[in-house]
């Protein structure tokens, strides 16, 4: 099975730390807010939602093509 | 006993669903929020196909006050906004971006990750223990202003 998980230590203990700790903070994730919230027309979900691909992109696109970390 | 099982079976569909569809593989994930770069827009469908029976399910469930296992269903809508909601969901976001793996698809990694799933598993875990501590110290803030 293909998971294609980065090799490098330091991103994953940052990215897995910063999961738990947002999602809990939030009290949701993308399944929570993302699925289950926006299909009820959830306002918290909607925003959490909005949040979160917001700033996933911008990380991405901080991390992947200004410092190269993936 | 029926519970459990109908937990496993949820929890087994659940699963199933997170790897045929693609939540799995931390590449697509990344390539779904590389917006800036080669962006690959598949995985909106996988949100929107599953917001859709979700949709069918909640019109169900209102007129229920429980699962069909006897669970509690909360009907109640929550409607506040505040900085937990939107500090978190930033932290999330960026650490969804950083690893490419999200709560639901890192619980399981335990079956295929290896040893870089587990590693996301234990400091997300970490996260999440830490997370009451930062909600307070939140709260604490914004209530001086």
């Amino acid at each position: 099975m293909e998971t294609h998980i980065t090799g490098s230590l330091g991103v994953i203990l940052a990215g897995g730390f910063l999961v738990g700790l947002g999602t809990r903070m939030a009290n949701g994730c993308t399944s929570g807010h993302g699925v289950c919230g926006i299909s009820r027309l959830s306002l918290r979900g909607i925003v959490a939602t909005v949040f979160y691909i917001l700033a996933g992109g911008l990380v991405m696109a901080g991390a992947r093509h200004l410092l190269g970390w993936i | 006993m029926r519970r459990n099982l109908s937990a496993f079976l949820c929890g087994a569909l659940f699963g199933a669903g997170l790897l045929l569809s693609g939540m799995t593989d931390t590449t697509r994930v990344q390539g779904w929020l590389d917006v800036f770069g080669d962006w690959d827009a598949t995985l909106a469908f996988v949100m929107g196909g599953a917001i859709l029976p979700m949709a069918a399910a909640w019109i169900v469930a209102r007129r229920r006050r429980t699962a069909l296992l006897g669970t509690p269903l909360p009907l109640e809508q929550d409607a506040t906004v505040d900085a937990k909601l939107v500090l978190g969901s930033t932290l999330f976001g960026a650490g969804w971006a950083l690893a490419g793996l999200c709560p639901g698809p890192a619980l399981a990694s335990l079956g295929y990750g290896g040893t870089g799933g587990m590693l996301f598993l234990i400091a997300m875990l970490a996260g999440m223990v830490a997370a009451p501590a930062a909600k307070a110290r939140l709260d604490h803030m914004t209530a001086r202003g």
